[in-house]
């Protein structure tokens, strides 16, 4: 049938994506900010695997208008983007967990942002 | 030595799943969105029973965090579908993110206590 024209695409991945593994059950008996701490950490990994192999996801809104530098190169292509979009979230989540634990661990490959000096 | 089944916490269910990191506050914030996110897991979590109940809250005004943010909580008629829903959704993707699942006391999501 033709008659597709309404129908969404789910954000629900298929079965063959699923990852199984324990981590995606919350241990019992944490408190509030151990059950965010937590999700923090995974959620860490997750945008550091992301960053690791480039992922973009597939297109669903319009791109933004393109941004050149001096030479001509664009600047905010998709997957420039979505990188500095995830670097940003890892940020701030390993930020949060630095402050709750000492002994945090950041991903071997997480940086800081540059704090650009002023003059 | 065989393969050992993965050490999976045992938790104690109830009739209410908690789904986590599976949407932002961004994402709630737009009416569309959030109406297709709404659309989107009835359609797949009614698979697993009948939903009797379901609270997503949502950002209200500017710099508040209601409680429960960023988290679906799904009351079914039976503990046996809550855990079903759990068995087959734990780790599911969604919107390219992993799907993380706990359950509520039912006197606590009664209370809004999220």
């Amino acid at each position: 049938g033709d008659d597709g024209s309404k129908k969404r695409r789910s954000r629900w991945g298929n079965d063959s994506e699923r990852l199984l593994t324990p981590r995606t059950v919350i241990p019992p008996n944490l408190s509030k900010d151990e059950q965010e701490m937590y999700l923090a950490q995974l959620r860490v990994d997750e945008l550091s695997a992301h960053i690791r192999v480039g992922y973009v996801p597939e297109k669903r809104s319009p791109s933004p208008e393109p941004v050149y530098n001096q030479r001509g190169q664009r600047l905010n292509t998709r997957d420039v983007r979505y990188r500095q979009k995830y670097e940003k979230e890892r940020h701030e989540l390993v930020q949060k967990l630095v402050s709750s634990n000492p002994n945090y661990k950041p991903p071997a490959d997480y940086r800081p942002p540059d704090t650009r000096c002023e003059d | 030595g065989g393969a050992a089944a993965p050490a999976v916490p045992d938790v104690e269910a109830t009739e209410v799943l908690v789904l986590m990191n599976m949407v932002t506050k961004e994402e709630l914030q737009d009416d569309e969105e959030y109406k297709d996110i709404m659309e989107d897991i009835r359609e797949e979590c009614g698979k697993f029973g009948n939903i009797t109940d379901l609270k997503i809250p949502r950002p209200v005004a500017e710099g508040e965090q209601p409680i429960g943010l960023e988290k679906i909580f799904i009351r079914y008629a039976t503990v046996d579908e809550a855990r079903n829903a759990q068995r087959a959704l734990s780790g599911r993707r969604f919107a390219n993110r992993t799907v993380v699942v706990s359950y509520l006391d039912v006197a606590k999501f009664e209370n809004d206590e999220l």
